[in-house]
């Protein structure tokens, strides 16, 4: 009986493929002949939202700056058709939460959102490609210089920017400055949360108004530094005020605030225009989304340069021109024309890192983004194969060991100085991680080249095993630390031969028991590994440290929620624009859930971070971040132990890219969508 | 024997305690010929004899790393978690006659880490494996026992545990707390104990409870403590030992899922170890770099898979209509 | 029967509010909270942080976020997910359930089919190569480390061989043009597999009632009859070539979690059909000089079925636990895959939301277990 029943089974089983089998040939040429329809473009880079991730190991990111890149853009004769043939596919590793822009600026600011959200809005200015100059995207020219102005008895300060014309949304209406209004309004109305209270900053921002459709006048209730104005109301995402307006009239009849809110993040959008290379068309949740080609993409066909002088070039013919930074002449260090080349871009979701690197090798994606790279294993399997490119980047994350100042002896600068000499972040890296990661000094990374101080000493820098020990020694001595039997170092000078036994602080007290808190090595084996190294080298001269691996949560909880701990090892990743320098170490974030935790506080820094907030000169903004720099260097609230490289791969068989060096990798530019050529 | 006493108030101490005695000496004897002839049955099952040895050398091993790491490794290169093999320059470096089971891709003694955690391993199995058994013998023996309301009770609650998805309960726990092996173990034996364990050992106490000894046993005067835990909970025992077996396994298998997905708060175990081998992309190397996967990996299996087969060649011991021959 | 049904749903409800207990106060237990998440980007102000937690009623004491988490609960909206803001929870489960319904149903269907079949034929054959290579490989491979073991599978079969795809449940250039979502046509297939069981129980039973043509053919022909004419309807619907790209991307997730998972069911069928062997009925069968088949399958097997039957619930809690480390590896997006990011995200509702919902589904599966066992064995009537 069994058999006739497996026959049965199998017999039933192959009908069902053979009959089921002959369809889909059918359907899919239809589905060819739908995708002819639309023509589109992205601008990429610049669209970081913060890593929600908590699986990321650089926890959340000081940093939503919403700019797009430069909507650059170039001649493009072939014809639509060729073009949208072209499916770019990219893989990503989670699901989006929403397709709605305000909600993924919102509450839900994945790094997957904006990979897929990303870049489909216009804003006033955004960062140029490679060198984050700040450059005009959908304004004409440079803004106005702010000046002061009386309105309605008010003092308020101002700024005109002129926009350019013939900027099209998808659906064919103008980009005017009219919705660049309503969507500031919107947010300061709503008092929108997540990132947008960092893009429009309700205690600088007054109002905007339209002196006509293309020319824009901001009011500030004070007067903006450069974070407020240049590096955030300027990079705001603008949304379209003809599809959103019936949808915001509707939320504010909603009751309070946070109804209204609510009722703006759960609409759904349905196609809504777009001013991107790219027009959001599919999602289906939980496999891929899917976005097509905007035909209307202002941006397409312009020529980008950058010229060795510092010179920025960009033009689309019979359209604009525009030069800045100096005269264009010389060498151009980069030339590229917009695209987009592709009819549609695909991202698929793949769970495990394993699965989408497959899915690489096999050819079913051109390149997958991921914010931490590829694991090392994972880069060299990928390194020899046929039609694939590894490239490597350097990161915009920093992982540093914080301490308490409220307790002794964490609060003691020699103390602090002795700690970062013992720690020997170029063994580590280069030794034991094997270069999976890259020692880091400086609160500012010297990638950032713009802001970064080279002149700041770097504790440790280069130094021995026993040059180190005798180095923290002589510190420690210095400031009146006293041991019972000093650590004695081999003749060789690689292993110590008696620990430090009975250190006492300067006040004569023993030096009491401290734990480092350390993500554990499930959540990041490379901090892990830094962390228990550390143990083992404070150990030896007898300061009595034990490295708590634990959980993400757990860290955040003792150290930003209660203040209760030693020191902490932990991330962030860095904006370019080093305003985070203010948010992590002036004294007036050191209460509870500041971002402040350790508790330093030196009114000099103090002072210049104050400065810096009201700046709104680009040039003295980098002074005083140099000079603060300079304190951080000495003082030490943060010891920044180490980056890691950004390892991408994309099959260079199929796809390739104007430029492959930049910041953070391809995927800082969400894979580039409106750049990608095909071969 | 306990309350017992009370009968023979003029009986003379002396006797009573060599009364005792040969009772103890009695029960022992007769323990032993249970034991022999389990024993006897259970050599039968091949499978079974091979398992009992993989748990054997596994045991081994455990105990050989803290002597290994005392006489001829030292600390430095060979700490599971902390150590670095200096002689080579280029890690994860495949096994050679220092290593000989290669480094991992920090340069840590992959055969360190494979001895160390089966050490870990253990602890944690058997700690889960006792608490199960602890708690779910006596529950069952109380629930069989009393019935009524504290039966309905207990199995009751035995119903709600077992309804709960075990895994997702498990990664929700380490998840949000910060669990160590102990904990681990503490929580998995704990499910089970009060779960689906208990409930079998209760079905076999209500049968235990039948029998005529503990009629005589109630009659003699035997308090409820005294009958529970000397007539019915020993008679439990065999059954119970057939589940320790299989909390190991599920105990061994939970941790290495755990460790994998990095929800635990330990610092070096075979699940680590996949998991290490993992996130530096590993994974997908297959032969080039095997000795990163194929020990911890096969350690599990065969660990896990040897637990569970004792267990099944137990069942035979246990459950004499298994049998092959009737004894 | 009723009663019986009655009680059972009455300690159903109490077990389902035990759970949604115990999922509230451990994620309550758990250190730390949501809104530290956003007090960690130092670009918020501090009022929009107050706002972020009061829009999430964090900022009410414990015992009325319990009261609006029963609610919420009891009204079937589980509250809004914190990752999906302002999506309600049971909107994002809703939408992943029947994905995992849909394929932890057929491969528990599956396995329990292979360890059925196979614990049949070791048993009888006691002591054979068969028993020693089933059990052994059977066992080694329920111990598997289960996420290794499933990427090898990926590797082997989607990208060495290149017969299946890797992971995931519909192929997006296929998908592309098609009108209807993913979930329509799973919730088509679940209606279809629903239908069918329906009819083949129907078919059987009323072949059983008349008896006259139980012992032939013909109810297995009209079965069969009925399994054909689903793929010609499907064909007809237009959506089937999107049915069969999901069920080509159900193949390896199925053999998969079949060959992780048979063992279980062999051992007991195994162990329940020697204990039936030696029951009168079967001696008296084989000493009538029944053909060896015939026994084993029709005596033995069949009333060998019952206590396994009940390992049935087992079988199926354990695959929808054991969902969250395949749906991982296979990237399919169903409720376990959504817990695991959850946790990870501290999205607190959610996680509570796929507790109880994963809770709610191993309940269902013993009740439903129960009915079958008293259908199988007339012995049992509940009182």
């Amino acid at each position: 009986m069994t058999s006739v029943k497996l026959t049965i089974l199998c017999a039933s089983l192959l009908s069902m493929f053979v009959l089921l089998g002959c369809r889909p040939e059918v359907v899919r040429e239809e589905v060819v002949r739908e995708v002819e329809v639309v023509v589109t473009a992205t601008p990429a880079p610049g669209a970081s939202a913060q890593t929600g991730q908590p699986s990321a190991p650089t926890d959340r990111a000081p940093d939503p700056t919403p700019g797009q890149q430069p909507a650059v853009a170039t001649p493009e004769t072939s014809t639509a058709g060729d073009v949208t043939e072209n499916v770019y596919q990219l893989g990503i590793s989670e699901d989006l939460t929403t397709t709605n822009y305000w909600t993924y600026l919102g509450p839900d600011g994945t790094i997957w959102n904006s990979y897929v959200l990303g870049g489909s809005k216009p804003s006033l200015y955004s960062y140029s490609a490679q060198r984050y100059d700040w450059v005009p995207s959908l304004a004409e020219d440079f803004p106005t210089p702010l000046a002061e102005e009386t309105v309605a008895g008010q003092n308020l300060w101002t700024t005109e920017v002129p926009l350019k014309q013939g900027v099209k949304w998808s659906d064919g209406n103008d980009v005017t400055a009219e919705d660049f209004v309503f969507t500031a309004h919107t947010v300061a109305e709503l008092e929108l949360s997540g990132n947008w209270p960092s893009i429009v900053d309700s205690e600088y921002f007054d109002h905007a108004e339209a002196l006509d459709p293309y020319r824009l006048k901001i009011y500030f209730k004070q007067k903006p530094g450069l974070a407020r104005w240049q590096f955030g109301m300027a990079f705001m995402p603008i949304l379209s005020k003809t599809y959103w307006e019936p949808v915001v009239a509707e939320a504010k009849q909603a009751g309070d605030v946070i109804e209204q809110q609510k009722v703006l993040y759960a609409h759904v959008p349905e196609s809504e225009p777009t001013a991107g290379g790219f027009g959001f068309t599919r999602w289906e949740r939980g496999a891929y989304a899917e976005k097509e080609r905007n035909s209307n993409y202002y941006f397409a066909d312009s020529v980008v340069a950058l010229y060795a002088n510092g010179a920025y070039a960009e033009s689309k013919t019979g359209a604009y021109e525009f030069t800045a930074y100096g005269e264009p002449g010389g060498d151009k260090t980069l030339e590229y024309t917009v695209g987009p080349y592709a009819g549609s871009a695909i991202y698929s979701i793949y769970s495990s890192q394993d699965a989408t690197v497959l899915a690489l090798k096999k050819g079913d994606i051109d390149f997958m983004l991921n914010p931490l790279g590829l694991s090392r294993g994972l880069q060299e399997q990928l390194e020899g194969e046929d039609g694939l490119a590894v490239i490597e980047n350097a990161s915009d994350g920093m992982r540093y060991l914080s301490f308490n100042f409220r307790k002794e002896p964490m609060g003691n600068k020699a103390f602090r100085q002795a700690v970062a000499t013992l720690i020997d972040k170029e063994f580590l890296t280069s030794t034991v991680l094997q270069g999976v990661a890259i020692p880091m000094y400086t609160t500012v990374p010297e990638g950032n080249r713009a802001w970064y101080n080279p002149d700041v000493p770097l504790i440790g820098k280069g130094l021995s095993r026993g040059e180190r020990i005798s180095q923290a020694v002589q510190l420690l001595k210095d400031a009146g630390f006293t041991w019972e039997t000093e650590p004695r170092i081999s003749e060789d000078g690689r292993f110590v031969e008696q620990a430090g036994e009975g250190l006492k602080m300067p006040n004569g007290e023993p030096m009491p028991a401290m734990e480092i808190l350390a993500p554990s090595p499930g959540y990041d084996p490379l901090r892990s590994t830094f962390a228990i190294w550390i143990e083992r080298w404070l150990n030896e001269v007898g300061i009595p440290v034990r490295a708590d691996l634990t959980g993400f949560n757990l860290i955040v909880d003792k150290v930003f929620t209660r203040q209760d701990f030693d020191m902490w090892i932990l991330g962030w990743k860095l904006t370019a624009y080093p305003d985070y320098l203010e948010a992590f170490f002036h004294s007036r974030h050191s209460g509870l859930e500041g971002h402040n935790a350790g508790g330093y506080n030196n009114p000099e820094f103090d002072r210049l971070a104050d400065r810096l907030l009201a700046e709104t000169d680009l040039e003295s903004a980098r002074q005083q971040v140099f000079e603060m720099q300079a304190f951080l260097a000495e003082d030490l609230p943060y010891v920044v132990l180490f980056d890691t490289p950004l390892v991408e791969a994309y099959r260079s068989g199929q796809v390739d890219y104007p430029y492959t060096e930049t910041w953070g990798g391809l995927q800082s530019a969400s894979g580039m969508p409106a750049l990608v050529h095909f071969k | 024997m306990g309350e017992g006493t009370s009968l023979f108030e003029d009986a003379p101490e002396i006797d009573l305690s060599r009364g005792r005695l040969d009772l103890a000496l009695v029960r022992l004897r007769m323990a032993w010929r249970t034991l022999r002839d389990g024993w006897a049955v259970f050599v039968e099952s091949r499978i079974g004899v091979l398992s009992l040895a993989i748990i054997a050398i596994f045991a081994l091993m455990a105990f050989s790393h803290p002597i290994l790491m005392a006489t001829v490794w030292t600390p430095d290169v060979y700490d599971p978690v902390t150590g670095y093999a200096f002689d080579r320059f280029e890690h994860p470096s495949p096994p050679d006659w220092r290593h000989p089971l290669g480094t991992d891709s920090l340069g840590r003694d992959i055969l360190s880490q494979l001895l160390f955690s089966t050490k870990s391993e253990f602890i944690l199995g058997i700690t889960a494996a006792l608490v199960t058994v602890g708690i779910a013998t006596t529950v069952g023996a109380v629930a069989a026992y009393y019935g009524g309301l504290v039966d309905s009770l207990l199995m009751r609650l035995a119903d709600l545990i077992i309804a709960l998805p075990g895994i997702s309960l498990l990664i929700v726990l380490s998840a949000l707390f910060n669990l160590n092996l102990f904990y681990l173990a503490l929580i998995i034996g704990v499910l089970g104990g009060f779960g689906g364990t208990a409930i079998i050992l209760k079905s076999q106490a209500l049968s235990i409870r039948v029998k005529p000894y503990i009629e005589a046993a109630r009659a003699a005067g035997g308090g409820h403590f005294h009958v529970i835990f000397v007539h019915i909970i020993p008679n439990l025992l065999p059954l119970s030992l057939l589940y320790m077996m299989f909390t190991v396994t599920g105990a061994i298998f939970a941790e290495a899922v755990l460790s994998f997905l990095g929800l635990l708060d330990i610092r070096m175990s075979w699940g680590i170890m996949i998991h290490t081998a993992n996130t530096g992309g590993y994974l997908l190397a297959g032969a080039n770099y095997w000795w990163l996967i194929v020990p911890a990996g096969a350690s599990i299996t065969l660990l896990c898979s040897a637990f569970y087969l004792v267990g099944r060649a137990l069942d035979e011991v246990v459950n004499p209509r298994l049998r092959r021959h009737d004894r | 029967m009723t009663n019986y049904l009655l009680r059972r749903s009455g300690q159903m409800v109490l077990t389902l509010f035990l759970i949604v207990t115990l999922a509230f106060f451990l994620v309550q237990a758990q250190p730390g909270d949501y809104a530290a998440f956003y007090s960690l980007n130092p670009d918020i102000p501090a009022e929009a942080r107050e706002q972020i937690k009061a829009s999430f009623g964090l900022d009410k004491p414990l015992w009325q976020q319990y009261l609006i988490h029963m609610k919420n609960t009891l009204t079937g909206n589980f509250g809004v997910s914190f990752g999906h803001y302002p999506r309600p929870v049971i909107e994002v489960l809703a939408e992943r359930l029947p994905r995992t319904i849909v394929l932890f149903l057929s491969a528990t269907a599956v396995s329990f089919y292979l360890g059925f079949f196979l614990g049949k034929a070791i048993a009888w054959r006691r002591g054979g190569v068969l028993e020693y290579a089933a059990t052994i490989s059977g066992a080694t491979l329920f111990t598997a480390f289960t996420p290794a073991f499933a990427l090898m599978m990926i590797w082997i079969f989607a990208f060495k061989l290149g017969w299946l795809p890797v992971g995931k449940f519909l192929d997006p250039l296929i998908w592309r043009g098609a009108e209807v979502t993913a979930n329509h046509v799973f919730s088509y297939m679940l209606a279809t597999a629903a239908a069918f069981v329906v009819f083949a129980f129907l078919t059987l039973l009323v072949a059983r009632k008349s008896g006259r043509f139980a012992t032939g053919r013909l109810p297995f022909l009209i079965i069969a009859a009925g399994a054909v004419a689903i793929p010609v309807a499907w064909a007809f619907t237009g959506i089937g070539y999107l049915a069969l790209d999901i069920l080509r991307h159900m193949i390896l997730p199925i053999a998969t979690l079949t060959l992780i998972s048979f063992a279980g069911t062999m051992l007991l069928t195994r162990n329940s059909m020697l204990e039936t062997m030696r029951e009168d009925y079967v001696m008296a069968a084989r000493a009538k000089g029944l053909p060896e088949k015939v026994v084993r399958d029709r005596h033995a097997a069949r009333n060998a079925l019952l206590p396994v039957i009940t390992s049935l619930v087992y079988s199926l809690i354990f695959a929808i636990d054991g969902s969250v480390i395949i749906e991982g590896v296979f990237s399919w997006p169903g409720t376990g895959m959504t817990l695991l990011q959850a946790v990870r995200s501290e999205d607190l509702p959610l996680v509570m939301g796929a507790m109880v919902f994963i809770g709610l589904f191993s309940l269902l599966a013993h009740v439903i277990v129960d009915v079958l066992y008293v259908y199988l064995d007339p012995r049992i009537r509940y009182q």
